[in-house]
């Protein structure tokens, strides 16, 4: 049996001034699966990565979550049926400790009036960001100021501050970006585990991680989804190829 | 008719050459902003300076017309002092907007009492330069708004023409668009800012001047302008000269009819309820910023 | 067989390992108590040197400068008000005059017109500082940054112009002839007009709300609202809605703003516009900057020097605006934390294990 995707865009479009920066891009995305987004500079991943996530609101199409009609939908909404995305430019509160940043995310999930009571008093709360910084090797930092951190371990808290939130569909941009090849490997192992229990979708320029990491590809190109497949099927696909990987 | 000829036309008159003063201060208001993205919140200041520079040199027996040139030259020097010496220290800190807004109101406060100290908080008023006037349609047109209304025009075309045409004003545009790209190509950015801080400030000290014999001198006059002039800068877009003149002449017109029709007390809740329904519809005002524009 | 001695060292082992992630979390929380201990203190020093005066004044039979701090005391509210909205939502407001002379002019009317009831009046002040809140709040909200500045400054000013002009209200010259008002509390009655009792009854106000919004910016609701002045625009995707977070303070803000104002006409007796005059925001303003933005501590020693430092300095010259300027842009210019702020850095030093 085949499960009902847990993302569909439908003739999903939007244009700056005369540029259509995504066109007509339908798509499905699977649950449980890892998804990348590919596709050379410009191609409009970051754009649909904004339409998805609600940061921009599509000229046409639709965009369907579980079932659901979220087109136009804001941000704060999606969030709250289970999307949750990190960013390509680490996007965090520079000012305050890991933990600080951490506990911000991982407070979401408490009842609405348990904003009124101190902070640190949810033991629940605790208990997630506990694991985040153990699940990301975070540990060792957790009390320093987020805008002292590594490059990579900013990335890695990128990620963990999405995750806080315990979404269903965790949209990475760019999650390795800058990273180190061991740090690189060390966060697709993560991500690899991640997808046990949630569905991801990333934007990815290491071509070797997306294959090796994906059970689906997608491949854009100015604005237009040129292929989707599997790993091997993207890799065998000639269009593909002259467009992007450049004759691998 | 009667109505037209006697009061409307008039008034419609009176708020053109307000407007026009208004928008010499915008002018210079949004220049700063959009070069420099400083909210100078004592334009009010140098407005009441320039009035107060040409009321002195007035009563030293100058020309009128001279006095009108040599206030906004003087007020060059403070223009470029104020930049270089004060708005510069807080410039790249990450709370710029803010701490330059908070510079600038201390020096408001600083530069208002100055100004009570030197010259007494008493109103004075210099003596309207061209009296009389000529009639058109059977409605009277007083002479010296005339001569303002031209004036001014003129120094708007001056100054459209220095940003849009000449090459300072391609490097003004420039370094407001990309500061470091400018610099990187040789422009002395620091120089350009100070240099256009200054004129900012220079346009504000003529409209006081320009304005002096209509509305009087008084230390706090700046004050009560400065809510005015931050309507039209929003209004026409933060940073747009173009923005500038059309909001400064809608605004001064809306303003010089409306006082008519309901009681005057009236007028400075609509201009502030355009200014908020411009901000909540378009904040982006009229135009976009200078170099954008 | 397993070596009991291995095996429990096994245990061991995992046990403090667990324990040694815990702790690491409330090492974290520590470093945030250490802030908080620095500020208390400060706190606590503030309101027992406020207290002593008070005692000093009493035995020194002093209506002046008790009425003088009193008025400080007012103020200190009102910057208080400030600060949540600028220290820590990041949000200048110059028009917070507004709230505040509108709540002393409800209480005024209701002292005068209605009943002299101090906790009606303080209620009624309050109430038009949340309606006003609220209105205000949706108006200048959707505004950012220096925009945001200027609508409250705009408000500010149609609000006062339209009450300078209104004949019902006492026009220019405000109401005056506000009654002695009795306050019955549980454990004793006090007569506005007494000196030292009011002066220790406004010091205990100001004290809960400062205590309410030291609570309240240690709330997950405060840290939302910290973060906003942060990174505003990442808030949405973890949930957040800054606009309802924003307008939420505001309107605390204004409704505090508010409750102060209405002190105001018990202890002098009259109000007019001026109390909504763009000098009493900038005077806010001014006393949240150099007393520390964001250390709600802060304003309170910072209204204090202000009023205390005008009415020395305006006793030598005419023009303390000038003295007050000068130390204001100093104080952007080389100490923008202010003195609490410094204070704080001094005390705490440097966070990170390496820096």
């Amino acid at each position: 049996m085949i499960d009902a995707p847990i993302i569909s865009t439908r003739n999903l479009s939007v244009s700056f001034g005369g540029l259509k920066a995504v066109d007509d891009v339908t798509l499905d995305i699977e649950r449980g699966r890892i998804t990348s987004v590919i596709g050379p500079n410009g191609a409009g991943k970051s754009t649909l990565f904004n339409l998805v996530s609600g940061a921009l609101a599509p000229s046409s199409g639709r965009i369907v979550l579980e079932g659901a009609d979220v087109t136009g939908l804001p941000t704060r909404k999606l969030q709250a049926r289970g999307l949750a995305r990190s960013f390509q430019i680490t996007n965090l509160f520079p000012g305050s400790t890991v933990f600080e940043n951490l506990r911000l995310a991982a407070h979401i999930l408490e009842p609405g009036l348990r904003g009124f009571l101190p902070v640190s008093s949810s033991p629940s709360t605790l208990a997630r960001v506990e694991s985040l910084l153990s699940q990301f090797d975070l540990e060792s930092v957790a009390g320093d100021r987020a805008g002292h951190l590594s490059h990579g371990e900013q990335r890695r808290l990128e990620i963990a501050v999405a995750l806080a939130c315990e979404p269903k569909i965790l949209m990475l941009d760019e999650p390795t970006q800058g990273m180190s090849h061991v740090d690189t490997q060390e966060t697709s192992a993560l991500i690899r585990k991640l997808a046990e229990s949630l569905t991801v979708v990333i934007v990815e320029h290491d071509i070797d991680l997306v294959m090796d990491l994906s059970d689906c590809v997608v491949v854009l190109a100015q604005g237009r989804v040129l292929a989707q497949g599997t790993p091997a099927q993207i890799k065998g696909n000639v269009e593909v190829q002259t467009a992007y990987l450049g004759g691998h | 008719m009667d109505y037209l000829q006697f009061v409307l036309a008039p008034q419609m008159l009176n708020g053109l050459s307000f407007g026009l003063a208004v928008i010499l201060m915008a002018l210079g208001l949004t220049i700063i902003f959009g070069l420099l993205d400083v909210i100078n919140m004592a334009h009010g200041e140098f407005y009441a300076i320039g009035a107060y520079v040409g009321f002195v040199l007035l009563g030293m027996g100058l020309n009128f017309w001279l006095v009108v040139a040599l206030v906004p030259i003087l007020m060059l020097p403070l223009g470029y002092i104020t930049e270089r010496f004060l708005v510069r220290r807080v410039f790249h800190s990450a709370d710029r907007h803010t701490l330059t807004l908070l510079l600038t109101l201390g020096l408001s406060m600083i530069l208002m009492d100055v100004l009570k100290i030197t010259f007494g908080p008493n109103t004075v008023k210099p003596a309207i330069p061209v009296s009389g006037g000529i009639e058109v349609f059977d409605v009277f047109l007083p002479a010296y708004r005339m001569l303002l209304i031209a004036f001014g025009a003129a120094v708007i075309a001056a100054v459209y023409i220095l940003i849009y045409r000449t090459s300072i004003g391609a490097i003004i545009r420039a370094a407001a668009f990309d500061k470091d790209m400018a610099s990187s190509l040789g422009v002395r950015v620091s120089r350009v800012y100070s240099m256009t801080f200054a004129v900012g400030v220079a346009l504000a000290g003529l409209s006081g001047i320009l304005l002096a014999p209509v509305f009087s001198v008084f230390p706090t006059m700046g004050h009560d302008f400065i809510i005015l002039a931050f309507t039209v800068v929003i209004v026409g877009g933060m940073g747009s000269i173009k923005g500038a003149v059309l909001a400064g002449l809608l605004l001064t017109q809306v303003q010089a009819v409306a006082s008519l029709i309901v009681s005057p007390v009236w007028t400075d809740p609509i201009l502030f309820g355009i200014m908020v329904l411009v901000l909540m519809l378009r904040p982006q005002g009229l135009f976009g910023r200078l170099g954008y524009a | 067989m397993p070596d009991p001695m291995v095996a429990a060292e096994a245990t061991q082992g995992a046990v403090s390992a667990r324990g040694a992630h815990l702790s690491l979390s409330r090492v974290a929380i520590e470093r945030e108590n250490d802030e908080q201990r620095v500020v208390g203190r400060l706190a606590a020093v503030f309101f027992l040197a406020a207290l002593l005066f008070a005692i000093y004044g009493w035995l020194q039979g002093d209506t002046f400068f008790m009425r003088l701090a009193t008025e400080a005391l007012i103020y200190a509210g009102l910057a208080l008000s400030v600060d949540l909205l600028l220290g820590y939502g990041g949000l200048l407001s110059l028009g917070h005059a507004l709230f505040f002379g509108l709540g002393a002019y409800v209480s005024a009317l209701i002292l005068k017109d209605v009943a002299p009831s101090f906790w009606l009046a303080l209620a009624g002040g309050t109430l038009v500082g949340l309606l006003a809140g609220v209105v205000g709040g949706i108006i200048a909200i959707r505004a950012r940054g220096v925009y945001f500045a200027l609508i409250t400054f705009g408000m500010a000013q149609v609000v006062a112009k339209i009450i300078y002009n209104t004949q019902e209200l006492g026009a220019s010259d405000g109401i005056i002839g506000i009654p002695i008002v009795p306050i019955r509390l549980g454990i004793a009655d006090i007569m506005s007009d007494d000196p030292f009792s009011f002066f220790i009854l406004v010091l205990v106000i100001i004290a809960a709300i400062y205590v309410f919004l030291s609570y309240a910016t240690r709330t997950p609701y405060g840290r939302v609202l910290s973060a906003i002045r942060v990174n505003e625009g990442r808030l949405p995707f973890l949930g957040y809605s800054p606009a309802y977070t924003k307008l939420g303070a505001f309107v605390i803000s204004s409704m505090i703003a508010g409750l102060c104002g209405s002190l105001y006409p018990m202890l002098r007796g009259f109000v007019s516009p001026e109390l909504m005059y763009f000098e009493v925001s900038t005077n806010a303003v001014i006393a949240v900057v150099i007393g520390g933005a964001g250390t709600l501590v802060g304003p309170l020693y910072g209204a204090m020097a202000l009023v205390f430092g005008k009415s020395v300095v305006g006793s030598y010259t005419e023009h303390h605006l000038i003295v007050i300027g000068v130390f204001f842009m100093a104080s952007v210019i080389f100490l923008p934390q202010g003195f609490a702020g410094f204070i704080k850095d001094r005390f705490i030093g440097s966070q990170d294990g390496r820096s």
